[in-house]
């Protein structure tokens, strides 16, 4: 993996991959991500990808890119700790299997820049005819999240959490605020994000670096862009002493309960981060872990049952499907194995299964185009850059009473039921 | 082996067929994954067979996808995904319609893994006491996917349109159906269709193909089987049953889904059942027959839908800027020995202009046919997409074992997307997008008030 400062704050990065049939690459503009902003992000990103100054409606925009191969561009949104990544993704098959020898690659990156760096503006602003009709959309994203409860309680436990700021933001923004977003507010925002942002353009597949560079350096909206300073932090922000935990609930019209749990630790070491991976796979990340053996298997008590441990929040989430009347012996199984390992009682066994776990999905990553991609950006977000044995001799190094530490560094924050 | 190579893709398929019956199919990469998938033809629409011409054997709904989660357990008490998880290996299990699948993907201790992998594959153990304990996971599982909006849309879709077609049958069974299944049931269901020669083994990965090959061989104890399989499928009419179905379900916005009817797939019965044609997997597989015609089949339709409602159509214009739709629909075509449908889907506040919408657009382009730049340009997609398919080494193998089950030999696809013209597009729109095929399912909108209280 290569890094080319094209600006300041801005970067490429190259990631050669030659065994793969297609060409992948994504723009990332990542800002701090706050309640005022959040709405207008979500509306910002839709509505960019309705039309350019070149390709002045989506109409347009889809038949260039089925023309070119089925090229395909998405937008996405990440949470990176208490920022956001507006992500604009690309795919395309590699230019070897085009028909007739067309250059797929170069002119599936021009349509990119465009979307990202030349949307459509009329008199110096953003269309109002797209924001309008995005707005619709939006309004119906919001309210669909409702609709998969799995995901509606996870992000519910989350805001309780962190409450409305960074982490505990929705990424699709808010219903109350976007009626009353202006085409002179979006259009400032977009220009703000343009020139502020950390941008970041990722590239995976077979052509050479060079050509790569070619294509982005002579891009007339990459040569507009003005340098910027790299001002986000990425570090833990961990919420010190949980004084008591909250238990809430909410009634949907739902068969199975959906249960959520946060735990937070102040921990604040230096390997916090790996010890975290290697707790968070013993406790439910894998179908050896504690809550998948205990909960799940032995007995009958959930079907899907994992946790998740947020790196950048120092926080474990435990998600759970449960028979709404098992909720007290559900609660008393989970609260067995935080205190199994809490009270030292894992074994050698656990601790290397979940080590093994871990290297083995390292060695996995790069295997698979778009989660190396990730990977590098991710490492370059942090700052902490690791090969991946590198990665894997640091998480084999973890001790028992590393986990044994971190475990008891953990406070339920808040305990969420989904019920009927 | 025999080596089927594809210049226009890039790739070589070894195929191998062994003394057993059991057809091997290996596809090496220029990774260190490997992925292996070993699949039988057996799924959710086979609840009733006759085996080794005794009577006929009629098994509880949802007893393929309780076999799927019950092979792991091992005699000595342990359970094979443990122990391929403590290998740092990635392992899981399906079960569709009409295959069971059983895969894993390393990049170290394959041969261990394939150890554990083929002997828990090959030997069931069936207990009172370890079917008792699966029940409740299941039960779990079941009421889980009660709380999708989107499969009951589909499931309710396939009732609409399926009186007795096994199509209508609830993968997992339900919570009731679930009780019924016991130890002798599943043997009888193993011993039946987990037999080489019903199944495919497809590896892909970093591997020497006759290394591999002889890795599966030493592994191997089943035996074929002796003993004759005949299917049985409830006869059903073509007619749909309903034309419209609903259900209310606490969504923020309502889910339509407008299936058609593919007679392609039909045949008329006298009986209330009939045998299959299809037995064993491999007694068909190396036939050929007809594989080219459903790959073509299935490309026209992806094309259709892509032409009409993709995100090129005038449709999606018109009803994306009236605030009608927020994405183009998801056009999908389901089929196998015994049935096959089209399902458009999406989620609109305005059912009943969508669906005449549909309606309209279809009539529009039966009458006049395609654009030869809306072709063109839609095969070029088509080829991608099949490019694209070989990309990575587990979606490789999952798409190839569906493909297989279904009688379309690896790179059926290729071949296909090279035979398709306008004339023959239009044939298949004017064949299955018909009114009298169709049905519509709802999942509209029950606005119950959210209730938040703590509860400590």
């Amino acid at each position: 993996m290569e890094i080319v400062e094209l600006k300041d704050g801005i970067k490429l990065h190259y990631i050669k991959k030659e065994n793969f049939k297609t060409d992948c690459a994504f723009i990332t503009l990542t800002t701090p991500l706050n309640r005022e902003n959040s709405t207008k992000n979500a509306l910002l990103a839709y509505m960019m990808m309705r039309g350019t100054n070149k390709y002045t409606d989506q109409y347009i925009l889809n038949k260039v890119l089925e023309n070119a191969y089925g090229s395909n561009i998405s937008v996405s949104f990440d949470k990176v700790g208490d920022n956001v990544s507006l992500r604009f993704n690309l795919e395309t098959i590699a230019n070897e299997y085009a028909l007739n020898g067309e250059n797929i690659l170069k002119e599936a990156m021009g349509i990119l820049f465009e979307i990202v760096f030349n949307p459509l503006m009329i008199n110096g602003a953003l269309s109002k005819d797209f924001i309008d009709i995005e707005k619709k959309h939006l309004l119906k994203i919001i309210r669909a999240e409702k609709d998969n409860k799995d995901s509606y309680a996870y992000k519910r436990c989350m805001k309780e959490t962190f409450g409305e700021n960074g982490f505990g933001v929705n990424l699709y923004g808010y219903e109350e605020d976007v009626e009353g977003l202006t085409v002179e507010a979006l259009t400032e925002h977009y220009e703000h994000i343009i020139k502020n942002a950390r941008i970041d353009i990722v590239f995976s597949g077979r052509r050479p670096l060079d050509e790569i560079k070619e294509i982005v350096l002579n891009d007339n909206n990459i040569k507009k862009l003005v340098e910027r300073k790299d001002t986000l932090e990425f570090s833990t922000n961990s919420i010190q002493n949980v004084e008591k935990s909250i238990e809430i609930a909410d009634c949907m019209d739902v068969v199975q309960g959906k249960l959520v749990l946060s735990l937070i630790s102040n921990f604040d070491k230096d390997n916090q981060k790996i010890v975290g991976q290697v707790y968070n796979m013993i406790l439910g990340g894998s179908a050896n872990s504690l809550l998948f053996q205990n909960v799940r298997e032995k007995n009958g008590m959930s079907y899907s049952i994992s946790s998740i441990f947020v790196k950048l929040k120092n926080t474990v989430f435990i998600r759970c499907g449960i028979e709404i009347d098992n909720y007290i012996e559900a609660m008393r199984l989970i609260y067995n194995q935080l205190d199994y390992i809490k009270d030292g009682k894992i074994g050698d066994k656990e601790i290397d299964d979940a080590k093994v776990a871990l290297c083995a999905a390292l060695d996995g990553i790069k295997e698979e185009q778009v989660s190396e991609m990730f990977y590098y950006l991710g490492q370059d977000f942090s700052g902490e850059k690791m090969s991946v044995d590198e990665y894997k001799e640091k998480i084999n190094s973890v001790s028992k009473e590393n986990i044994i530490e971190f475990a008891n560094s953990l406070k339920v924050k808040v305990i969420y039921l989904l019920r009927n | 082996m025999e080596l089927i190579e594809n210049n226009i893709i890039g790739e070589k398929i070894y195929k191998e067929i062994l003394d057993n019956g059991l057809t091997v199919y290996l596809i090496p990469k220029e990774t260190k994954k490997k992925y292996v998938v070993w699949s039988t033809k057996f799924g959710s629409v086979d609840n009733k067979f006759y085996y080794d011409n005794g009577e006929m054997t009629v098994v509880p709904d949802g007893i393929a996808h309780y076999c799927e989660h019950k092979l792991f357990e091992q005699r000595d008490g342990t359970n094979s995904l443990d122990a391929l998880t403590s290998l740092g290996v990635d392992a899981n299990a399906y079960t569709s319609n009409d295959h069971t699948a059983y895969l894993f993907e390393c990049t170290e201790n394959f041969d261990e893994a394939l150890d554990e992998f083929m002997d828990y594959v090959q030997n069931p153990f069936f207990t009172d006491e370890n079917i008792e304990k699966e029940r409740g996971i299941i039960s779990q599982e079941i009421m889980m996917y009660d709380d999708y909006p989107e499969w009951k849309l589909y499931m309710n879709l396939m009732k609409a349109m399926y009186k007795n077609n096994e199509i209508n049958i609830d993968t997992a069974g339900t919570v009731e159906t679930i009780q019924d299944i016991d130890k002798e049931k599943l043997y009888q269901i193993y011993n039946a269709f987990y037999v080489p020669q019903n199944m495919i083994m497809i590896c892909v990965g970093g591997f020497e193909v006759e290394d591999m090959l002889f890795k599966i061989k030493s592994r191997i104890t089943m035996k074929k089987s002796e003993k004759t399989l005949k299917r049985v499928y409830n006869s059903d009419s073509f007619d749909v049953v309903k034309k419209y179905v609903e259900e209310n379900k606490e969504i923020s916005i309502p889910l339509v889904a407008i299936g058609f009817k593919d007679k392609f797939f039909y045949k008329e019965h006298n009986e209330k059942t009939y045998l299959s044609e299809n037995s064993y997997l491999g007694d068909n597989l190396n036939l050929g027959k007809n594989d080219i015609e459903l790959a073509k089949r299935d490309i026209a339709v992806d094309m259709i839908g892509d032409i009409i409602f993709g995100p090129c159509s005038d449709f999606y214009k018109r009803m994306y800027e009236s605030g009608m739709i927020t994405t183009d629909p998801s056009v999908q075509y389901e089929f196998s020995d015994n049935y096959g449908h089209v399902a458009i889907q999406i989620q609109t506040n305005h059912i009943e202009e969508f669906v005449q919408e549909v309606k309209n657009e279809l009539s529009h382009f039966i009458e006049n046919g395609f654009r030869e730049e809306d072709f063109d340009r839609t095969l070029r997609c088509e080829y991608s997409d099949i490019i694209r398919s070989f990309n990575e080494v587990s979606a490789i193998g999952n798409m190839l074992v569906s493909q297989i089950c279904k009688g379309i030999e690896p790179f059926g696809y290729i071949d296909a997307v090279k035979a398709i013209d306008k004339v023959y597009l239009e044939q298949v729109l004017k064949e299955i997008f018909v009114e009298k095929n169709m049905a519509v399912s709802v999942i509209k909108v029950e606005n119950k008030n959210d209730l938040k209280y703590n509860i400590s």
